[in-house]
């Protein structure tokens, strides 16, 4: 056996996943224990995987108590996968976001990797305090706030309006549809919101231009520096 | 560790004088097999039992055995010692599962024995928080999101390669290079905490010792 053929053959991540049948990983076993290049290796790419799973399971408690994992389960089984993976990063993504000094949005002109997520969670009619509430000391610059929307073919699109406490409209935009991971995103500057109560509208369109309330997401903006 | 194909022979700790040492009834002999070989019996033992708790039982069991048939010189091609460790652990490894299936099957007390697994020792979990700190800045190095999910699809959730290529477009050379390039880089943070000659290089290298 040569490091060619383990190299080729990916042995060393198929012997820790189990995936060799039982005389390769015999030989293998052979092989490794009298090289210690491969030993070497194993013990590395054993290290990665222990540490890929710790920080997962670590993002993943995060995920979870930020309502991240739950509303992946809710997604069909096509995006989840991907959205796991972005929910982890989001997820590890906001403590930077949360507790570096806040900084001027400064425009979209750059990409920006630390944008917090707010998944809002839809009532029909008036649940009393709004559900989700948004901290603008732990927001730099943009965030998104996120609510699942089914794809319902009796709309021709969805409109969005965002009302303050007194139901005035404050953002209203139309012709959305929800994207690959089944939600409607919209991104906001931070200082779009003074610290109040809001209430998010969104309306299924039909072709007529007819509107049909969906739901509503009613949260609450606080600014606790 | 030593490469029997490239140690000289008269290097005392080589597979051939080893085995002979031991035969000659040298006690000091016997420390330096586990010294040697301890980390390629933890490897397989882990592979075998899940990292379950019977594996330290399986570690004992495998010198044990080793040693009583190098007593007696019944290792017939002595340059040949690490694949006799690597078939004494796996066998004895399979064997245990065997008999412990047997054991489930005949229900010679009618009482279903329930394995409890003990949580990881206080050990693994100093390790395991010492890789997740590598990985960490591995993660912060990554250029692309998508590497993040390579990694993530192909080491925590284990799917096929092949599936997590197709997905993302990529070629199985593309999918490698990827794969190459993070392993290499976890291998610099690795050997970069190593060397630092801070007191977190010399916890991770004990505890990969006293781990593996």
């Amino acid at each position: 056996m040569d490091h060619a053929y383990v190299e080729e053959h990916g042995l060393i991540e198929r012997y820790h996943q189990g995936a060799l049948p039982p005389e390769e990983e015999a030989r293998f076993e052979e092989h490794f224990a009298g090289c210690a290049q491969c030993l070497e290796l194993l013990v590395l790419d054993r290290g990665l995987r222990r540490g890929l799973r710790a920080v997962a399971a670590e993002e993943g408690a995060r995920a979870a108590r930020l309502g991240l994992l739950a509303w992946i389960a809710r997604r069909s089984r096509g995006v989840q996968a991907g959205l796991l993976v972005a929910a982890l990063f989001v997820a590890a993504a906001l403590p930077s976001a949360f507790f570096l000094t806040r900084t001027p949005p400064g425009g979209l002109a750059s990409p920006r990797g630390d944008t917090p997520l707010f998944l809002l969670h839809g009532f029909r009619g008036d649940p009393g305090e709004p559900a989700a509430t948004i901290d603008l000391a732990r927001v730099a610059g943009f965030l998104v706030l996120a609510v699942e929307v089914d794809d319902d073919p009796r709309f021709a699109g969805y409109r969005v309006t965002v009302t303050g406490a007194d139901g005035a409209a404050l953002f209203r935009q139309a012709d959305l549809r929800p994207n690959a991971f089944e939600s409607l995103m919209i991104t906001c500057p931070a200082g779009f919101f003074a610290p109040g109560d809001y209430r998010l509208r969104v309306e299924g369109v039909d072709d007529a231009g007819a509107g049909v309330e969906v739901a509503g997401y009613p949260f609450r903006v606080v600014d606790e520096r | 560790m030593h490469d029997e194909h490239s140690v000289p022979a008269a290097d005392p700790d080589s597979p051939a004088a080893l085995a002979t040492r031991i035969a000659a009834g040298e006690a000091r002999a016997e420390a330096r097999l586990v010294e040697l070989y301890g980390r390629v019996v933890a490897i397989i033992l882990d592979r075998h039992t899940g990292g379950r708790p019977e594996a330290e039982d399986l570690y004992q069991e495998t010198f044990q055995t080793a040693l009583e048939k190098l007593r007696r010189s019944e290792l017939r091609e002595p340059a040949k010692l690490p694949g006799f460790l690597a078939r004494i652990a796996r066998n004895l490894a399979i064997e245990h599962y065997r008999k412990r299936a047997r054991r489930r099957t005949e229900g010679d007390s009618g009482v279903l024995r329930v394995a409890v697994a003990r949580g990881p020792g206080q050990l693994d979990v100093l390790l395991d928080s010492e890789w997740a700190a590598l990985v960490r800045r591995l993660i912060e190095e990554l250029d692309a999101s998508r590497d993040r999910e390579i990694l993530f699809r192909l080491y925590v959730a284990e799917e096929e390669k092949e599936k997590i290529a197709a997905d993302l477009g990529l070629s199985s050379l593309q999918f490698n290079r990827v794969v190459h390039r993070a392993r290499q880089r976890f291998k610099t943070l690795y050997e970069e905490r190593l060397v630092a000659g801070t007191t977190g290089g010399a916890m991770i290298a004990l505890l990969v010792t006293l781990c593996y």
